[in-house]
Parts: structure tokens; sequence; C-alpha cells
């Protein structure tokens, strides 16, 4: 059921980014790569590259003409082990604004908006204490009645308890529902768990609260943030409230 | 006391405007305007005086044989404008058995703080340039935009906040007086930090003190290192929109002043909420700021009274070196004592009925200053007191702490009572309460030890309640002179050694010390 919504989340997306050209030809992922590296000959083309004249036209010595191609991917974007992208020359992205993130949050975790963050123990963080540094407005009491024109310092704070707390609450859920789990499923105890274990909570937190599968080297920095000493919870909580936390989960 | 009111003329009135024209010449002229400069930053704190405080009302209060037109004039009875010895700078003493039709009796005092601080205290005249009030609000702390939009407290921070985690706090939000600034070129950090809620905001200071999470600071490092270093940057998201001034943004604010606010511990030092039920703050690994009971001793009501906890809260936060300006003021809603319902009984709007609420149930009037439409001489006298009480508090907090070398926090402080406009000088003939309307005439008070205090600069006719202006060099009384926005603003930076000469504000050492 969730893998249906998801897929009509993409389909409406597709729809939406077609109608509404927010996204320029030139930015966002080539589109005739399918995830593997660049080859040599500097871009990718290959043979997913007819799609919208999306390949690199004849590597280093096609360029010239009205029909040269899309421009050459940017190294500075692009490190080693990474999918290559083009970036946005517009680069126009929208805080989601702290009561559709926490809710969008929430839906991920599969917990609720009411238990995912309370300061105190009593008060909501993202409808009460953290309101108007997330992006909301109090137009009655406090008589703000649109947003804050630029987030303020005390933002990325918030953020980052509301995200702590509720991937606690998931992380807790989890580690005590065994098999049963939602995301990590198998991490118990202080034993390391299997790679293979990892790689699942890995796939499965990046479905749940990017929606999208998580690129190779998305992952590997996952796994790789289990170091000695850590408990399974550690890394779950870690890891969860990193995707949690991101730009690419705040914005949109 | 000697009297500064004097009678505009005709003559008066065609020197003055020779004289503006002058001026505004030597404004242009003007290449530099550096006040005095001791090294450290100077401290601003902006009392906004939401929706219109009078001069009149208040400092140069008019006394009914003054005026030859005292009946329809907004002048008092003459015992209620009291002097203090030393100098001329007024106050209005008076007691009301309501605000208008809210039958909440008070007693508004003034001469006990003129008494207090007038060594510390000026008031300068101006004319203001509207009657809205967001505009005036915004006019009031830009000088009508006259340094390219820059807030006063934006330059402040700029000025002398760069060391600070958050220079610029604006503990009220929604008014003018805390827009931001119209120059965008201004790094981020020296725009206005909104706080709406002093008692519950420091929980912002920190991702994970105050969480009941069973985690380590080092594993909230490691995320944070974990997202900030190689999710986001290597993102496709991160990697096609990253040129995006928000995200930059962003990446900006996860940087160093959080580090900065975090390391602070200002989750704790700046805590005014006392462990109780409500706030269970040592069940959560909390506590109550340690500057509590000595705050408390100034600021008694802070747990109720939304105005002092600004006030704490602006101390603290000049206290801790997290800002270098702070504003704050009076809320907009009726605020009542303890459990009294003044919707009770019907009583609000029928004063006539009898219903008499207990003495000072009512401390701040719907709407503050601008409740004067319907009763303006309690609304002034109320709120007068009210912003008298929250300048003295402060004042008191600040001279307590040592900044370096024997000097205050006080010393390098200003209080900028900030209004929206001024309230129409007129009166139906022979009323004690009458309803007001906003004008342009008005005059400012600013309470710090780096203005030239206990003066009057300008003055004010007995006749009309109009103000004049002064002579920027001198200080020297000029009826035939109205003062620009621009001047009162530049004269206030100037005192608090912001050098306005980039800007080509007019020099006004008639305000400053030194």
């Amino acid at each position: 059921m969730y893998r249906d919504r998801k897929r009509q989340t993409l389909i409406l997306s597709v729809a939406l980014f077609t109608a509404w050209g927010c996204e320029d030809d030139k930015a966002g992922v080539d589109p005739g790569q399918t995830g593997q590296q660049a080859g040599s000959g500097g871009e990718i083309g290959g043979s997913g590259g007819e799609a919208g004249g999306g390949g690199e036209a004849g590597g280093q010595g096609g360029q010239g003409g009205a029909d040269a191609g899309p421009p050459p991917f940017d190294p500075e974007i692009n490190p080693e082990g990474t999918v290559p992208v083009r970036a946005s020359t517009r680069a126009q992205v929208k805080f989601k604004g702290g009561e559709r993130w926490a809710r969008d949050l929430a839906k991920g975790l599969e917990i609720s908006t009411e238990s995912m963050c309370k300061e105190l123990g009593q008060y909501d963080c993202v409808d009460a204490v953290h309101r108007i540094a997330l992006g909301g407005v109090e137009p009655y009491r406090l008589g703000i009645n649109n947003p804050l024109p630029v987030a303020p310092v005390t933002a990325a704070i918030a953020v980052d308890r509301v995200a702590l707390s509720a991937c606690d609450v998931r992380v807790s859920a989890d580690l005590a529902a065994g098999a049963e789990a939602v995301i990590y499923i198998g991490l118990s105890g202080d034993e390391r768990p299997e790679q293979a274990t990892l790689e699942a909570a890995a796939a499965t937190l990046y479905d749940r609260v990017l929606r999208r599968d998580p690129d190779p080297d998305e992952v590997a920095s996952l796994i790789a943030f289990y170091e000695d000493g850590m408990t399974p919870r550690d890394w779950a909580l870690g890891t969860c409230f990193a995707v949690a936390s991101s730009m690419e989960a705040l914005f949109y | 006391m000697r009297t500064r009111l004097h009678p505009i003329t005709r003559r008066h009135a065609l020197q003055g405007m020779a004289a503006l024209g002058a001026a505004a010449l030597a404004g242009r002229k003007a290449a530099h305007a550096q006040a005095p400069s001791g090294p450290g930053p100077k401290f601003l704190i902006v009392l906004a005086a939401g929706g219109g405080a009078s001069i009149i009302d208040g400092p140069l209060a008019i006394r009914a044989s003054e005026s030859a037109g005292a009946d329809s004039l907004n002048c008092f009875a003459d015992q209620a404008v009291l002097g203090t010895e030393g100098t001329d700078l007024r106050a209005v003493d008076i007691d009301r058995d309501a605000i208008g039709a809210i039958p909440s009796p008070f007693k508004g005092r003034q001469q006990w703080f003129i008494q207090k601080h007038h060594q510390d205290m000026m008031v300068s005249t101006w004319t203001r340039t509207s009657v809205n009030h967001t505009i005036g609000q915004r006019r009031s702390v830009t000088g009508n935009e006259a340094w390219a939009g820059r807030t006063m407290q934006e330059l402040v921070a700029l000025t002398h906040g760069q060391s600070h985690p958050l220079p610029n706090v604006h503990l009220i939000g929604g008014t003018g007086y805390t827009q931001r600034g119209s120059d965008a070129s201004l790094p981020s950090w020296a725009f206005g930090e909104t706080v709406t809620d002093p008692r519950l905001w420091p929980l912002a200071l920190d991702g994970q003190k105050g969480l009941d999470i069973a985690s380590s600071d080092d594993l909230l490092a490691k995320a944070r290192a974990l997202r900030d270093e190689r999710l986001d940057p290597r993102s496709r998201f991160g990697r096609i929109f990253g040129r995006s001034p928000k995200l930059q943004h962003w990446s900006q604010i996860r940087g160093e002043r959080r580090a900065a606010i975090e390391a602070g511990d200002f989750i704790r030092k700046l805590m005014l909420a006392e462990d109780s039920e409500g706030f269970p703050l040592s069940r959560y690994g909390l506590q109550a700021s340690p500057e509590l009971a000595r705050i408390r001793e100034r600021l008694p009501e802070l747990q109720s009274d939304p105005l002092q906890a600004q006030a704490a809260m602006a101390f603290l936060l000049i206290k801790y070196g997290v800002s270098v300006t702070v504003t704050l003021g009076p809320s907009a809603d009726v605020q009542v004592k303890g459990e009294e319902n003044i919707f009770s009984g019907g009583g609000i709007y029928g004063s006539d009925n009898g219903i008499q609420l207990p003495e000072g149930t009512v401390f701040n009037t719907p709407l503050a200053f601008d409740f004067s439409h319907q009763a303006h001489r309690s609304t002034q006298s109320l709120m007068w007191s009210r912003l008298y009480t929250i300048a003295d508090g402060l004042i008191e907090l600040l001279k307590g702490e040592e900044y370096a070398g024997g000097e205050s926090l006080w010393d390098r402080s200003m209080i900028y009572i900030a209004s929206d406009f001024g309230r129409t000088k007129h009166r139906p003939a022979g009323a004690d309460e009458f309803g007001s309307s906003h004008d342009l005439n008005n005059g400012v008070v600013s309470l710090s030890p780096l203005v030239k205090g206990n003066r009057v600069l300008g003055g004010v006719s007995a006749d009309t309640g109009m103000t004049y202006g002064f002579d920027p060099q001198t200080g020297a009384p000029d009826t035939g002179r109205q003062m620009e926005e621009s001047e009162i603003f530049a004269g206030l930076l100037q005192s608090l050694s912001v050098d306005t000469s980039p800007a080509g504000l007019p020099d006004m050492p008639a305000m400053r010390k030194g």
C-alpha cells in the first residue's frame, strides 16, 4: 500500500514537473544516464542518451553548432562516487515550512504528529514553541500575518530538535518491535548488524522519508556512519536524524 | 523651574522655514558624523510605544495656566504637571477611576522616574512623515529610510554585533519597528531574530538539551556532520539546487552561529521560566537562569506580564553577550492582572452600571497607546507609566552588571522609546477624558549615559501643543524649525558610535555626549 502511494506520488510529481516547467532542461540528472558512472570520454550518454538529446554530443570533439547538446558536467558539483548531475540555472526552491515538513516526516516515520515532539513533555514543538521560527504565522495573538522572510538561526536548531525527537520515537519503537519494525528491521542489542541489514534499513529510510531510493553513495555514507563503539540504536538515531533534517527533506 | 514654552509667531515660522532650508543643505554637505567611540560594543534597546506615545502627555506636558487656549488644548490642571528640581523634564501624576469605558482604576505616576533618571534622559522633538501606524513605526527606526532603508537595530548590529551570536533580537513581531530593513546587502546576521515568547524561546537554543532522549552530544555532532558534510552536499538535490540562496542561507545558519549559541549554554542561561508543573525544567535536565532571582527584584511580574518577560530577556541577551540590540514593546492586546474577567457582568462597556474592577486590574490597554482613540488621557497616563516602569527595571539591571574596568553595561546602553507618531493636541472644551487622533508632530525620549541627558532639545508651544526644533550643533531651541526623522535617527546612532558618514547623514552633536 505504501508503495502504491509512492507510485502515485511519483506520477503526480512528474506531471506537475512537466506542467510547471519548474526546472529548465539543463538542470537535474542527465536524462541519458541510468545511474552508472560517467565514462572517461567526458560525460555520460550511453544507451539512454537519446532521450531529450541528453547525451553529450561526441564527447570531447563533438562540440560546436546549434545542436552541441548540454554542457559538460561540472566536476565541482560532481565529486567522485556521485551520480552526475547538472546544476539548475535557476535553483528555485521553497522551504516546506514546519507544519508541512513535520507532517511529511510523521507520515514517513509512521508516527503521529502529536507524539513526534513535545517540549518539556507538554508544548507541541512545531505547532506552538517553534511555530514562527519554522515559517508559521500567528495573526491573532502575535500579529504575525506572514512567515518570516528569512529563516532565523533558531530555525536550524528547532529543526534538529524536532527531527531528533521524531526519530527517537521511531527508533525506540523499531528496536522494540523486532521483525515488525517499520524502518530499522533486525536492529537490536549492542552487536553490529549484518551489512545487508544496514543496507536494507538505509533504503527503507530514504524510501519513507525522502520518497526515493538512495544512491549507492548515500547508502555507503550511512553505513560508514557506523563506527566502532556505536550501538545499533545510535546508528539508527543518527542516520534517521541526518536524513530527516536534510535539505532535501526541508525544501522542495 | 525654567520653562521652555514659547509662543510661535509668524516671524518664528518664517525664520524656521529659512533655517529648515539651510539645515537641509547642511545635511547634504555633511561628510562625516562621528561620535566619540570607546572600545567595545554599545547596546540599543528599542522600547516600542505602539499606537503613539504623545510627548505632551509625558515629559513635555503643559499646565493649563501656561496656555492661552487651555480649555480646548490637551493640557493638564497645574497641580497634575510636576516639575523636578534640576531639570526641565516634566511628569504627569494623575489618578483615574477608569480607562475610558473600562472600569479599571489606576494611578498614573511619572515623577518618580524623572526624579530618578533625568540625568540620563533626553527629549528631542521631531515632526514625523506618516500617521499610518506601520509606516510610522518603520520610519521611527529607519529615519524615513535615511540610510538605504537600514534600521537602527541593523546598523547597531552591523557596527557592534559581528562577534555576537544573535546581534539583533526582536522580542515583538508583526510591527513596523521590527520589519526587516530594505538593504539586502547586509550580512544575514545583522537582521533581526524574531522571538515571540521569551519564556519558551530558550528551548530553541540547543539542538538536544531538554529533550528526553537517550543520546549523547557526540552522537548529535556526528549525525550533523553526516548530514552537513556528506549527505547534503553530495545528494542530487543538494548539487542541482546548491546555488539556491535559501539553501546557502540554511548552510550558513547551521554553521558557526549555531555552534556559538549551543556552546554558550544559552538554553539554561536565558531560561526565564521557573521550575514548575507548567515548566518542569529539572525533569528535562534544565534549570532557570541563574540571574532569575535578581531579575525578579526589578521585574517582579515577569511570569505574568509579557512586557516584563521581554525586558528580562533583553537584559539577559545583553548580559550574556548574545545581542547588542533588542526590540521590545507592549502588546496590542488588553492584559489583565490575576483572574479578573473584565468581560463578566457586561461591565466593560458599561461602567455606568456600577461595576468597578480592583485598582490596576488592566495593566495594558487594548491597542496599547492607540486606545487613545477612545480614552486619550487615561491611556497615555497608564502606558507612559508602564514604559517608565519597564525602562527603570532595565536600567537598574544593566547598572548592576559590570562591563569592564568599573564600567557598567548601562554606561554603554541606550533605551530609545520609539513611537509611531504623536497624537492630536486638542480636546473638546473642558473635557477630562476624550479621544485623540494621530498627529505628525511629537517628540522622542531616549535614555542613556551616551546622550546629552537632562535636557529637552527643542520645546513645545503652550498655546498649540506643537513641538519645535533645535539647532543640531548647539541644541539651542529654534521655534521656527521642525526636526526631521533623519536628523533624530542620525543623532541617536551617533550617540551609539555608529559612523553615519557613509550615508551622508547630518551631524548632530547636540544629541550626543563628548
